[in-house]
């Protein structure tokens, strides 16, 4: 199996070189190579200065294919260590492609199946999954909001409404934080934009709700969010703080 | 388990959540949200009354702060149980009963604790008497005096 996908890797590139060799139209050819497979990708050097040193050679060379000489003189051939005719002519006219799709199906047919019992079992989230939005406290309990209007600002949809001012203890804080569920896109901007963390988006993603009015989400809503969300945001900040 | 994250994360919220549940449960709901008010003719008129705005902090904490609404504040919430309505709780609350920090020296350095998590590290001059808030997470700060 695995000497048989080696085998059909190599022969994309030895066509490609093969139609390098005979076409006048050396663009034609780069662009025929980087088409090809991503096995390329690794040779693409060498590739390159072949392309080069025909280029340099067509100039003095007004017919015949081009020849790579080493140091010593001696002619290289460039299709050396390739699939042999041979070769290609049993993946061809055996249909080894279509046989060993046939045995990926096969393997997947006596693996258990991926499918989960999606309410009650779900899987995996990324850390950095934008789902419903909170706002966030400090351990000490104090909102981590301080108005600075930074997502209100950065929100593409304007789904943020600010209004802020001083608190009874003087420390200015949101008398109103609004998000309208229905405007925004979870690009996630508004929490990139907060220099504190306060506004971040959950993983939680199941709030369907019945009426219209309910998407329309207040200050206290979103610290709900984050009361009950405190540890799993907490987590997931800090499995990703050293990416941001 | 989630009890326990949830008090090392918020110690504060875990302290404050049931003294606020048993202030709020202990009172009648009928009492706390309805005022009963008798006027000329004797037949008693019910009018809405201002709902706890927090379960631990009764009053609004701002000027301009809109008023907690209650199922008799207008149509939107006739229907609406008012008991399902989030209510989290007073940061200021919670805040105020957060012991003073003592400092030993001029300023006091906050960072929010947690390293990624935290704010802005912040210094905060401590010379004029009386405790000093950090601006951020609203810790406060007081000049320990040995003299």
């Amino acid at each position: 199996m695995q000497s048989l996908a080696l085998a059909r890797s190599r022969v994309p590139l030895g066509l490609s070189l093969r139609i390098a060799a005979t076409s006048s139209n050396l663009v034609g050819a780069r662009r025929l190579i980087h088409a090809s497979r991503r096995v390329c990708a690794q040779e693409e050097p060498e590739l390159k200065s072949q392309i080069t040193e025909r280029m340099r050679a067509k100039k003095f060379e007004v017919t015949g294919p081009a020849r790579i000489f080493d140091e010593s003189g001696r002619e290289l051939d460039p299709y050396k260590g390739g699939p042999s005719a041979l070769n290609k002519a049993v993946h061809l006219f055996f249909f080894t492609e279509i046989i060993r799709g046939m045995w990926i199906v096969l393997e997947n047919f006596f693996r258990p199946p991926y499918t989960i019992m999606y309410p009650f079992e779900k899987g995996p989230l990324s850390p950095r999954f934008r789902g419903e939005h909170a706002l966030r406290r400090y351990p000490s309990g104090e909102e981590r909001c301080i108005a600075c209007k930074l997502c209100e600002a950065i929100c593409p949809a304007q789904a943020i409404t600010i209004e802020a001012e001083s608190r009874l203890d003087g420390s200015r804080r949101t008398t109103r934080y609004d998000i309208d569920m229905t405007k925004c896109i979870y690009c996630g901007f508004c929490q990139e934009a907060c220099p504190v963390d306060a506004i971040v988006e959950t993983q939680h993603h199941e709030y369907s709700t019945e009426t219209r009015e309910e998407l329309l989400y207040n200050k206290e809503k979103l610290l709900a969010n984050g009361d009950r969300a405190e540890a799993e945001i907490a987590a997931n900040l800090h499995a990703d703080h050293l990416y941001r | 388990m989630l009890s326990l994250t949830r008090s090392r994360l918020i110690p504060s919220l875990s302290r404050a959540l049931p003294r606020a549940q048993a202030a709020l449960y202990s009172t009648p709901s009928a009492d706390a949200s309805l005022h009963v008010v008798t006027n000329n003719q004797g037949e008693p008129k019910v009018t809405a009354a201002v709902a706890p705005q927090s379960p631990n902090y009764a009053a609004v904490w701002s000027e301009n702060q809109q008023p907690r609404p209650t199922q008799h504040s207008g149509p939107r919430f006739e229907q609406a149980v008012m008991e399902l309505q989030p209510n989290p709780l007073s940061a200021m609350e919670m805040i105020n009963s957060e012991p003073i920090r003592m400092v030993n020296g001029r300023k006091a350095v906050c960072d929010g604790g947690g390293g990624p998590l935290g704010h802005p590290k912040v210094y905060i001059n401590l010379d004029k008497p009386g405790p000093k808030g950090c601006g951020y997470c609203g810790i406060r700060f007081e000049q320990e005096h040995h003299h």
